[in-house]
């Protein structure tokens, strides 16, 4: 155990409170309470754990290149190393991310894509909480998120409506949601790093919001909008979980009893259209149509 | 352990959830997700609730109002797919 006292900050995230040691400053918006402690983990405690084989492997997208991620668990927690990074630990009830060991002269903003990513996706995950490859607004009180996987053009329409009258960004890459009391909520408050600074957090808004609908993008000739089958809903949100491949066997069933929840509580439909920034009005216009038109 | 007493089980390490009459099921050994309409749904819930092959497709042919022969080749090209996907266990 090491004994020198280092800066650790809780984090107010998506409605849960995850302590990270060290403290990040490029979190600084999120933070609810600092102090000092000393890390649990020591580097033979790290080389221990990293001697076994990982229990999952996975891939993530860091600075828009595929990382190889890989998960180790002890008995309190998961290990995740994390290539041309480092390793960080995840507490096994998400409370707690310990920057473990990290590559010499690794940049901020690399260290914070890296920990936004698996660590702390992981950590909500432990928590109830479930991040979907999505971008989202609110409008009349209740968030539209648009799924989707990088390049799909889901960040570029939710842009765009963001600036008609009455709707406000939500999300523009990640969307953190849950269940409760059988209806779906999404969290505006989660560090959207591809926006540019002071964008990146939805301050103004409440810290759950009911979750409307959910769209999956589709490029198309046409512009359409068709409601799925509760049990494709179910597996689009599966399909679009940020790192579930990195789920151990309980965490995947307690996210496929949210999927198949979520997917009864929730309207899933395709949204087909061009992929042409001059087609967005039309777009926003059968959407408008599909709010309207009681499609539930 | 105990041997169970039904036709068919899921494997411990295949979940399976409802959603509304259809159902998800995910294999945990490869992550892999597949969806059953309700038909099948039912067929699933019948062949692991049944002694045998005979007492399900009994049940189903009743139920679904479908001649016997039928029913049973119907019933047995299911439990050769979720076989052929380490879906299912036959006792």
């Amino acid at each position: 155990m090491q004994n020198n006292k280092i800066p650790s900050a809780l984090y107010r995230i998506a409605g849960r409170n995850i302590q990270v040691t060290p403290a990040l400053p490029g979190l600084q918006s999120f933070c609810v309470g600092e102090h000092e402690i000393s890390l649990p983990l020591t580097f033979s405690d790290l080389a221990a754990i990293t001697m076994q084989p990982p229990l999952l492997r996975g891939q993530g997208l860091l600075y828009g290149r595929n990382t190889n991620v890989q998960v180790w668990k002890d008995e309190h927690g998961f290990l995740l190393g994390i290539a041309s990074v480092g390793f960080f630990w995840t507490k096994q009830d998400g409370s707690k991310i310990y920057q473990v060991s990290l590559q010499n002269k690794l940049s901020p903003n690399l260290l914070i894509q890296a920990l936004v990513g698996p660590p702390l996706i992981l950590a909500l995950a432990l928590q109830g909480i479930w991040c979907l490859h999505a971008s989202a607004i609110e409008i009349n009180g209740r968030v539209l998120a648009f799924l989707g996987e990088s390049g799909t053009g889901k960040s570029t329409l939710s842009a765009w409506l963001a600036q008609q009258p009455a709707i406000r960004l939500v999300a523009d890459d990640i969307l953190p949601v849950t269940m409760h009391a059988g209806l779906m909520f999404a969290s505006p408050h989660f560090p959207q790093l591809k926006l540019p600074g002071g964008k990146q957090y939805a301050s103004g808004l409440p810290e759950n919001l009911p979750l409307g609908k959910l769209y999956l993008l589709e490029e198309d000739t046409r512009f359409l909008i068709q409601r799925t089958s509760s049990v494709n809903a179910a597996l689009t949100i599966a399909g679009n979980t940020a790192a579930s491949r990195l789920f151990e066997p309980i965490l995947l069933s307690n996210h496929l009893d949210f999927c198949s929840q979520a997917a009864s509580a929730v309207p899933v439909s395709r949204l087909m259209y061009p992929r042409q920034l001059t087609e967005l009005p039309a777009v926003w216009q059968i959407l408008e149509s599909d709010l309207t038109g009681g499609n539930d | 352990m105990e041997k169970s007493s039904h036709y068919a089980s899921l494997p411990p390490d295949v979940i399976l959830r409802k959603v509304e009459e259809e159902a998800v099921l995910l294999n945990l050994k490869n992550t892999r997700y597949y969806s059953l309409d309700p038909v099948g749904t039912r067929m699933v819930e019948v062949l692991t609730s049944s002694s045998s092959f005979e007492q399900a497709s009994a049940l189903l042919s009743e139920e679904y109002d479908i001649d016997p022969v039928t029913l049973q080749s119907d019933l047995q090209e299911l439990i050769n797919k979720l076989l052929a996907r380490g879906l299912i266990e036959i006792s």
